[in-house]
């Protein structure tokens, strides 16, 4: 389940390229304890192989599957871009970075897809002004 | 109007997490057809990848594909090709 405090979570940041958004996210989730620093490495090459953008302005970079042993726990950071960042020419207003071990995976990526379908909840994620209405919103759904 | 199913099940390994879920909307977009997938007593739209990693769906999940369209057969048939192929894992 994603789990959120104010350390998880960028505010309003300006754009920058997706290498860069992915190494910010990146180093959150290391930052964190979540994973080691090699993690980082796979995610960028997980995005130069297939993006990881997913529609409606959602970007959730993730490593390899081979990554999985630099995750130490879990976890799910959210990047605010209200410009965006370009992931090969769609917009990503928020990117968020997962680490998930085994079947935490598809529970994390399940959790923020059924929240990010409905543009509502997007444009309120984008638009949110604190962290606690990120966290509402993104926890809410289980 | 043409329409056209077929229930198949998922092979891969690790399930139809991002990198899979987004070669299957890939290949849905190359048809005119409305798509449909039901999975696990929901049905979403086949053409999103938000809908399709909602659903969560793991390795030997029974999945359900629709299609609407004049190329509903041809739809129908690639994307169950690419199913049974492991999306290359």
């Amino acid at each position: 389940m994603v789990k959120l405090d104010a350390r998880h979570v960028a505010l309003n940041l300006g754009s920058e390229p997706k290498e860069d958004a992915i190494r910010r996210v990146g180093q959150m989730l290391v930052d964190l304890g979540h994973v080691d620093a090699p993690y980082v490495d796979s995610m960028l090459e997980r995005e130069a192989s297939t993006t990881t953008y997913i529609g409606n302005g959602i970007a959730i970079p993730h490593g390899m599957p081979d990554s999985v042993q630099y995750i130490r726990t879990s976890g799910v950071v959210v990047a605010q871009y209200p410009d965006g960042v370009d992931f090969g020419g769609e917009k990503a207003r928020l990117v968020i970075g997962i680490a998930g071990k085994g079947e935490e995976h598809m529970e994390l990526l399940s959790q923020i897809a059924t929240v990010c379908m409905d543009e509502s909840n997007v444009e309120r994620l984008v638009q949110a002004s604190s962290v606690d209405e990120i966290v509402q919103i993104l926890e809410r759904v289980s | 109007m043409a329409m056209a199913q077929r229930e198949i099940e998922l092979k891969n390994p690790s399930g139809l997490h991002a990198r899979p879920a987004s070669l299957f909307v890939a290949e849905a977009n190359k048809f005119q057809s409305e798509i449909f997938l039901e999975a696990k007593g929901k049905r979403i739209n086949a053409k999103s990848i938000l809908g399709l990693l909602s659903l969560a769906i793991g390795q030997g999940t029974v999945i359900k594909i629709e299609a609407e369209g004049d190329d509903a057969e041809q739809a129908v048939a690639a994307l169950c090709d690419l199913v049974a192929s492991g999306f290359g894992e």
